[in-house]
C-alpha cells in the first residue's frame, strides 16, 4: 500500500468508516465519511492524491472522477440561468459587477443548500463545475477569475466544514500536540518536514497566524515560524498593529496556547514611535469602530463581515477605505485572509459607487406592491406624454427590450419641449396695473431643474397666470390637476398636484421628480430626496421646527427660500452634503449661495438682512396682534392667527409661517377690498365655506383672481373653525361688528400668493424680480438691454441705461464665474476622488467605467449645461453690445475670437484654482503661497521680460513633445520667484525658446493653398453651380438637357482645376516676394537649382526676410510630402524660379496639399 | 525680424491670435503663459510624494541651484518631461476650443 493508501487505511480504522466512500455518493452519504478525513489533507488541497496515487488508489481517483464529471452535469442543471444572454450582457462591462454578484449569489446558494448532505467530493466537483463556469463566465477580466477562485475556494471549504459540522465530526488534527495525539506515519520524514508539520498542526489548532484583541483593543498578530525539535518550542513573531512593531519569542506548546488564551503576547513599540502611530491608529480606530461596529465584532470573534458603507460622502469614505486596506494588509496570511480580500473588492465597488454620488451599498427598499403599481401608473401616464408627440412610430422601434427602453427615453429627452409654469401677478407699484411675471414660484423652478437635470431640454416655457393652462404644452403646477395627466391623442400635459384629491405632502416638484425617477430618467438619490422633501415643506407651508429656527431664519435656507432656486438647492443638497436647511448658514455661506451679493456699481444688496428685518419684525407684531384678539383659540386648531388687510396696518410681515412659530396652527388673511381670502392650516381642514375652494387637504381660498363679490362674512369663517364658539375681543371685535368701516378702496391687498407656502407668503409682501438672487433675472431682460445700444436708446436714455448695463454685465459676469467655478468642482470631485482610489488601490481599482466619469455623470452634465447656458448668455450679451456700438465684419470676428479666448484662458485658470483649493495634506498652504505669489510676479513683470517665458512656455505647448526643455520649464514655473530675481530669464528658457525656433523652422506652414482658393468668388460660383449639377443632371429627362448639362459641368471643372492653378502660383509667389512685381521679376528667370543650394546654405529661419530664405523654406516644408518629395529639385539646370512654381502650383492643384 | 518675434509670430498663428491687435494679442499671451506656469507647478506638486515635498519646498525657498533641483524632480516623477509636455499640449488644445 502506498504512503496515501496507509493514511486513508489509517484514517479508516480510527474512524470505524469502511473504506469504499470512492465507489458511490450514496454510499458515502449513508456511512457519513468524509474526504478530508479520509485523506488527511488539507480541504483544499486538491492536487494532492493524483500525482502519487498508484494502482488501487488510482482506480478510485478514476472512480472519483468519474462521480465528478456526474456532479458536473448535476450542477450544469442547478445553474442554468446561466444563460448565453446573461454572459453577453455581463461581459458588454457597464453590469458586469451586478452580473457576478448576481451569479456568485446564486452559485454560494446552491453550494450551501447542498452542503449538508454533500460530502467533500460532490463539494469538490461542483466547485470544479462552478469555477470553471464561472472562470468562463467572466473570462474577459483576470483578476474576477482570481476573485472567483478565491472565493470559490472559500465557499468550498465553508461548505465542507458545514457538512462536516452537521456529521458531528472534525476536520484534521485537533486538540494539544501531546504525546497521546496519535501520530501519523511519516516514514522518511527528515527533520525539516516534520517541523513543518508540527507548525501546520500548530496552525490547525489556533488558526493560520491568529488575530486577537487585547483588553483594550489593541490588535495583534501572531506569526508561528518555526519549531526547535529539540528544545520542543515555537518560534513566534508578534506584531503589534498600533506600531507595527515586531518581536521574535519562543516559547513551549503549552506556554504559547497559555499566553494566547491569556492575551498577554505583546510586541509594543516606544518612545516617539509609539506615540505617533497611537495618535494616527486612534483617528483610525474612531472611524473605524464608530462607522464599523459589526465589523470590529465580528473580527473580535475571529471573523470578518463585509464592511457596510452608509454614505456617499467621498472624504468620509476615502478614509476608512484607506483603513480598510491598512487591515486587510494586516490580515494578510491569516485565516481571514480571503474573507477579509472580498470585503476589501467589496468595499471598493461600493466606494466607486459612492463616488457617482449614489447612496453605498444600501439597498433600495422594497416596494410593496401598491407602490409598485403607483409607479407603474405614474411611468405610463409619463410615456403618454412622449407616445403623444411621436410622429413616426418606425422611431422608437428596436430589436430587444433593453434597446426599445433606450431609443424611448432618448425620444422622451428629445420630445418633451414646450412647458408652461404659472407665473405670479405683480402689481406696477405707480400705474397699479397687475402684470404676470416671468418666474415660477420654487415649485415650478424645481420641478424644471429637475427636468433639465434628466436632460430634458426647458428653453422654451411659457408663464401663465394660475389656474390657466396651454393647450401642447407640458404644463407644470398650473392647476386643477393631481399627478401626471396625459393622453395619446392630446399633446396638452399636465405635471401638478392641484387637483381635488391631491394631498398636502405633494408638490409639483415630487410628482415630476416621481415621475421622472419611474421612466428611469433619473436615479433616485439622497440628495434630491432631501431636495424633494424640502420643497414639498416650503410649498406646503409645512415647516418642522420652524419654532426653533425662524429666529434665524435670515441665515437659513428653509428661512430664505424665496431668494433660492433649483441650482442653489442643488448645490445646497448634494455638493455641500447638506441634508438639514434649517442649520445657520456662514457668513461666508450666505454669500456662496447668493443671499448676499454686490451689484456692480451699487451698493451690497442682502436679502438675508431683509429676512433678518421680517423676522424681528414679526416677533414683536405677533404678541401685540395677540393683544388686539387677533390671535383666538379653537378647539380643532389651536391658535388661529387673523391677519385683516381692511383697513389695519399690517404689522405681521412674517405671514403664516411666523404665526406658526408664535404657536399658531391655523392663519387666516382677510382681505375684503381685494374680495379675497386665505386660510391655511397645519392639520386637514375640516370646514366647508360658502365661496372659494379648498386645496389639497390643509387650505382654502378665494383668490384675488376671483372677482365674485365676497358674500361670505370673516365672523363666518371664524365662527366655523371655532365650532361656533368664537368669542372675538378687541379690535378683531370692533371689526367683526363693523366691517365696512374698515374698509378701504385702495390699497388692495390679496394674500401674498396663490398659495400660502409660496415665497411671498413668508414675508407677506410682493417681491420684485430684479430684487431676487442675481440669477434670478427675467429672461430676455439682458436682450434689451443690448438691443437698446444697438437701437439708439442709450443715447435718449443716457448714464441711466449704461449705468443699468453695466450693471447688467456685472451680474452676468458673477453668474458666469460661479457657473463655471460649480461645473469645474463637481467635476474635480468626482473625478478626483475615483483616481485618488484608482492611485491608491493601482489597477485593482481600474475600470473604464470610472475613467469616463466626467462625460457619464449626471451631476457633471448639469452643471456642464448651467455653465454652458451662462456661457452662451454672457457671449450674446458682449457680441450684441459690440453689434449695438456699429461694430460689424472683421472687427466682431476679432471679437468674438477675443470672448472665446479669455472664457477658455478663464476655464483653466478655474480649474487651477479649484485644483489648488482642493490640494489636501500639509502642504496645502504652501501651494496656495506659492500659486498666490506666482501670479503675483507673473502679473508685475513687464512685458519685455514675460517674452522670454512666453515664448518658451508656449512654445512647448505648441510643439508638445521633444523639445527637451519641458523639465527646465516645468522647474521654471515653480522657481519663477528666483528666476525673476536673478534675471536670469532667457538664460533658464534657452532651451525650450531654441527647440520651439527648429519646430517652426521645419513645420509652420507658410502658404494657405487651399484656403485662398476658398476667397476665390469665382472658384465659389463655380461650386455653386457644380452643386447644382450634380443634383440636376441626373433628373434630366431629355437626352438634349442632359447633354447640355454634362458639358456645362466638364466646363466648369477645368475652369475650376484652371483657377486652382492660377490661384496657386499667385499663393506661392506671394510668400516668395510679397506685392513686390519688381522683386519677383528679378528672380523668376533664374536657376531655381543654385537659389535653392544658396537658400538651405543658411538657417531659413533666420532669412525669411531673404528670397533665398523663403524658397528654401518651401522646399522643406515639401520635402517629406508625398506627391511632392521626389519632384522638388529641378527638373534640369535651366528650369528658372517661375518654372518651379508652376510646376508646385500644377501638382496642388489637384488637391494633393492644402498648405505648404 | 529677429528670431523672436519669428517664433511669436508663429505662436500667435498657432493659438489662434493672428488678426487681433497687438495689445490684445499681448495680454491674450500673458495670461495663458500666466496660467500654464501655474498648471505646470501644480502638476508638479500633485505628483511628488510628502516627504519630496519637503525637499521641493526647500530647495524653492533656499533658491536652489536649477540643475540640482531638476535632477531632483526627474528622479522623483516618473516620466516628468513627458508629463509636463502633456499639460503644455493639452492646455494648447483647450486653448483652440471654439476658435
Amino acid at each position: 500500500m502506498d504512503e496515501t493508501g496507509k493514511i486513508a487505511a489509517g484514517r479508516k480504522e480510527d474512524k470505524g468508516v469502511p473504506y469504499s466512500y470512492l465507489d458511490s455518493v450514496e454510499t458515502k452519504k449513508a456511512e457519513g465519511a468524509t474526504f478530508m478525513n479520509a485523506l488527511n489533507l488539507p480541504i483544499m488541497d486538491r492536487s494532492v492524491g493524483a500525482d502519487f496515487l498508484q494502482g488501487e488508489a488510482l482506480q478510485k481517483e478514476k472512480n472519483r472522477r468519474e462521480l465528478v464529471k456526474q456532479i458536473k452535469e448535476e450542477i450544469s442543471a442547478l445553474v442554468g440561468p446561466l444563460k448565453e444572454e446573461a454572459k453577453k450582457k455581463a461581459l458588454r462591462g457597464e453590469n458586469r459587477d451586478a452580473s457576478f454578484d448576481k451569479a456568485l449569489g446564486k452559485l454560494s446558494t446552491a453550494f450551501f443548500e447542498s452542503a449538508g448532505e454533500a460530502d467533500y467530493p460532490e463539494l469538490l466537483g461542483k466547485s470544479e463545475v462552478l469555477q470553471e463556469r464561472m472562470l468562463n463566465f467572466f473570462r474577459d477580466g483576470q483578476s474576477i477569475g482570481k476573485l472567483v477562485n478565491k472565493t470559490f475556494e472559500k465557499i468550498v471549504t465553508n461548505a465542507a466544514e458545514n457538512a462536516i459540522k452537521e456529521k458531528g465530526e472534525k476536520i484534521g488534527p485537533e486538540g494539544s500536540l501531546d504525546s497521546s495525539k496519535p501520530e501519523l506515519p511519516k516514514p522518511g520524514e527528515s527533520a525539516e518536514e516534520k517541523e513543518q508539520r508540527i507548525i501546520e498542526e500548530l496552525k490547525k489548532k489556533f488558526g493560520n497566524n491568529p488575530v486577537y484583541f487585547d483588553e483594550e483593543e489593541n490588535i495583534y498578530k501572531v506569526v508561528f515560524d518555526a519549531y526547535d525539535l529539540d528544545k520542543k518550542t515555537f518560534r513566534v513573531f508578534i506584531r503589534y498593529r498600533t506600531t507595527s512593531k515586531e518581536v521574535k519569542q519562543r516559547w513551549s506548546e503549552e506556554e504559547l496556547e497559555l499566553k494566547l488564551q491569556n492575551k498577554e503576547i505583546h510586541a509594543e513599540g516606544s518612545g516617539k514611535e509609539k506615540e505617533d502611530r497611537e495618535a494616527y491608529e486612534n483617528s483610525k480606530k474612531e472611524i473605524i469602530f464608530g462607522k464599523f461596529p459589526d465589523m470590529v465584532r465580528k473580527w473580535k470573534e475571529g471573523r470578518v463581515i463585509r464592511v457596510k458603507l452608509k454614505k456617499a460622502n467621498l472624504d468620509e469614505i476615502v478614509r476608512p477605505t484607506v483603513m480598510i486596506k491598512d487591515y486587510h494588509d494586516f490580515l494578510r496570511g491569516t485565516d481571514v485572509n480571503e474573507e477579509a480580500n472580498k470585503i476589501f473588492e467589496d468595499a471598493i465597488r461600493e466606494i466607486v459607487e459612492a463616488t457617482k454620488g449614489e447612496m453605498a451599498n444600501e439597498k433600495t427598499p422594497e416596494l410593496t406592491p401598491e407602490e409598485k403599481d403607483k409607479e407603474r401608473e405614474i411611468a405610463r401616464a409619463g410615456s403618454q406624454i412622449t407616445l403623444s408627440r411621436i410622429k413616426n412610430w418606425d422611431e422608437i422601434n428596436a430589436q430587444t427590450q433593453q434597446e426599445g427602453d433606450e431609443k424611448f427615453l432618448q425620444k422622451t429627452r428629445e420630445l418633451w419641449k414646450g412647458f408652461a409654469v404659472h407665473g405670479n401677478l405683480q402689481r406696477n407699484e405707480k400705474t397699479g396695473e397687475r402684470t404676470l411675471t416671468n418666474y415660477a414660484d420654487l415649485d415650478g423652478k424645481c420641478a424644471l431643474g429637475l427636468l433639465e437635470l434628466a436632460g430634458i431640454n426647458t428653453k422654451d416655457i411659457k408663464y401663465v397666470k394660475q389656474g390657466y393652462y396651454e393647450e401642447g404644452r407640458i404644463n407644470l403646477d398650473t392647476g386643477d390637476r393631481d399627478g401626471v395627466v396625459a393622453g395619446i391623442e392630446d399633446k396638452t400635459a399636465f405635471i401638478d398636484h392641484h387637483g381635488e384629491q391631491s394631498k398636502s405632502d405633494t408638490s409639483t416638484a415630487k410628482k415630476t421628480y416621481e415621475l421622472l425617477v419611474s421612466l428611469g430618467l433619473l436615479q433616485k438619490t439622497e440628495y434630491l430626496d432631501n431636495l424633494v422633501k424640502f420643497v414639498n415643506q416650503i410649498d406646503n407651508a409645512d415647516y418642522p421646527g420652524v419654532e426653533k429656527y425662524f429666529e434665524n431664519s435670515w441665515k437659513t435656507i428653509a428661512g430664505l427660500n424665496r431668494f433660492c432656486d433649483f441650482k442653489t438647492l442643488k448645490i445646497f443638497f448634494e455638493k455641500d452634503k447638506n441634508p438639514d436647511p434649517t442649520r445657520d448658514l456662514s457668513e461666508g455661506e450666505l454669500k456662496k449661495y447668493g443671499f448676499i451679493y454686490t451689484r456692480k456699481g451699487k451698493e451690497v444688496k442682502n436679502n438675508s438682512e431683509r429676512q433678518k428685518a421680517i423676522a424681528e419684525k414679526a416677533s414683536k407684531a405677533l404678541p401685540e396682534m395677540e393683544r388686539d384678539g387677533f390671535i383666538i383659540q379653537s378647539y380643532k386648531y389651536g391658535k388661529i392667527g387673523v391677519e385683516v388687510n381692511s383697513g389695519f396696518d399690517r404689522n405681521n410681515p412674517g405671514g403664516y409661517v411666523a404665526a406658526k412659530a408664535y404657536g399658531c396652527n391655523a392663519y387666516v388673511i382677510w382681505n375684503a377690498d381685494s374680495r379675497s381670502f386665505f386660510i391655511s392650516t397645519d392639520r386637514e381642514l375640516q370646514e366647508e365655506f360658502s365661496q372659494g375652494k379648498k386645496v389639497r387637504d390643509r387650505m382654502w381660498i378665494k383668490p384675488m383672481h376671483d372677482k365674485g363679490e365676497l358674500t361670505i362674512t370673516l365672523k363666518e369663517i371664524l365662527n366655523k373653525m371655532t365650532d361656533g364658539k368664537l368669542t372675538p375681543a378687541g379690535k378683531l371685535k370692533e371689526y367683526l361688528e363693523n366691517p365696512e368701516k374698515y374698509m378701504k378702496a385702495a390699497e388692495a391687498k390679496e394674500p401674498t400668493e396663490y398659495e400660502l407656502g409660496e415665497e411671498g407668503d413668508w414675508h407677506g409682501e410682493k417681491k420684485k424680480e430684479e430684487e431676487k438672487l442675481p440669477e434670478l433675472g427675467r429672461e430676455g431682460d439682458w436682450h434689451g438691454v443690448g438691443k437698446a445700444a444697438e437701437s439708439g436708446e442709450k443715447k435718449k436714455d443716457g448714464g441711466e441705461l449704461e449705468k443699468e448695463r453695466k450693471e447688467r454685465l456685472g451680474k452676468i459676469e458673477g453668474e458666469l464665474i460661479r457657473a463655471r467655478k460649480d461645473y469645474l468642482e463637481m467635476e474635480y470631485k468626482k473625478k478626483s476622488s475615483y483616481s485618488k482610489l484608482k492611485n491608491f488601490f493601482g489597477t485593482m481599482f481600474s475600470d473604464r467605467r470610472y475613467e469616463r466619469l466626467g462625460e457619464e455623470d449626471q451631476d457633471i452634465a448639469y452643471y456642464k449645461k448651467e455653465y454652458d447656458k451662462k456661457l452662451l448668455e454672457h457671449k450674446t450679451f458682449l457680441l450684441e453690445e459690440a453689434v449695438g456700438k456699429g461694430i460689424a465684419g472683421e472687427k466682431l470676428g476679432e471679437k468674438l475670437k477675443t470672448i472665446v479666448l479669455e472664457e477658455n484662458i478663464a476655464l483653466e485658470d478655474t480649474e487651477v484654482e479649484v485644483r489648488v483649493e482642493n490640494f489636501e495634506g500639509r502642504y496645502a498652504g504652501f501651494v496656495k503661497e506659492s500659486v498666490k505669489d506666482m501670479s503675483e510676479r507673473w502679473e508685475k513683470l513687464h512685458w519685455a521680460e514675460k517674452t522670454g517665458i512666453v515664448v518658451s512656455v508656449l512654445g512647448m505647448a505648441t510643439i508638445a513633445v521633444g523639445t527637451g526643455g519641458a523639465v527646465a520649464i516645468g522647474i521654471g514655473a515653480a522657481m519663477l520667484k528666483s528666476i525673476i530675481k536673478s534675471e536670469k530669464i532667457p538664460q533658464f528658457f534657452k532651451k525650450t525658446k531654441e527647440a520651439a525656433a527648429e519646430y517652426y523652422n521645419h513645420t509652420l506652414p507658410v502658404v494657405e493653398l487651399e484656403n485662398n482658393l476658398k476667397l476665390d468668388p469665382r472658384i465659389q460660383e463655380s461650386n455653386k453651380e457644380l452643386a447644382w449639377l450634380n443634383q440636376r443632371i441626373p433628373k434630366a429627362q431629355e437626352e438634349e438637357d442632359l447633354d447640355r448639362l454634362v458639358k456645362r459641368k466638364q466646363f466648369l471643372e477645368n475652369q475650376k482645376e484652371l483657377l486652382s492653378y492660377i490661384n496657386n502660383v499667385v499663393s506661392i509667389r506671394s510668400y516668395i516676394a510679397g506685392k513686390n512685381k519688381k522683386e519677383w521679376d528679378g528672380i523668376a528667370k533664374k536657376p531655381i537649382g543654385k537659389l535653392l543650394k544658396t537658400g538651405r546654405g543658411v538657417k531659413t529661419a533666420q532669412n525669411e526676410g531673404s528670397l533665398e530664405g523663403r524658397i528654401s523654406k518651401i522646399h522643406d516644408n515639401l520635402k517629406n510630402i508625398d506627391g511632392f518629395k521626389e519632384k522638388l529639385n529641378p527638373l534640369n539646370e535651366k528650369e528658372t524660379v517661375d518654372d518651379w512654381v508652376r510646376r508646385l502650383a500644377r501638382i496642388a492643384r489637384k488637391g494633393e496639399i492644402g498648405r505648404i | 525680424m529677429t528670431q523672436q518675434n519669428t517664433i511669436q509670430k508663429n505662436l500667435l498663428d498657432e493659438m489662434g491670435l493672428s488678426g487681433l491687435p497687438p495689445e490684445e494679442q499681448e495680454r491674450l499671451l500673458s495670461k495663458m503663459t500666466g496660467v500654464l506656469l501655474k498648471k505646470l507647478f501644480l502638476g508638479t506638486m500633485e505628483r511628488l510624494k510628502d516627504a519630496d515635498r519637503e525637499i521641493f519646498k526647500n530647495m524653492m525657498d533656499t533658491e536652489a541651484n536649477l540643475a540640482e533641483v531638476e535632477n531632483f524632480l526627474r528622479g522623483k516623477i516618473e516620466n516628468y518631461e513627458q508629463i509636463l509636455e502633456e499639460v503644455a499640449a493639452d492646455f494648447k488644445e483647450k486653448m483652440k476650443k471654439g476658435l
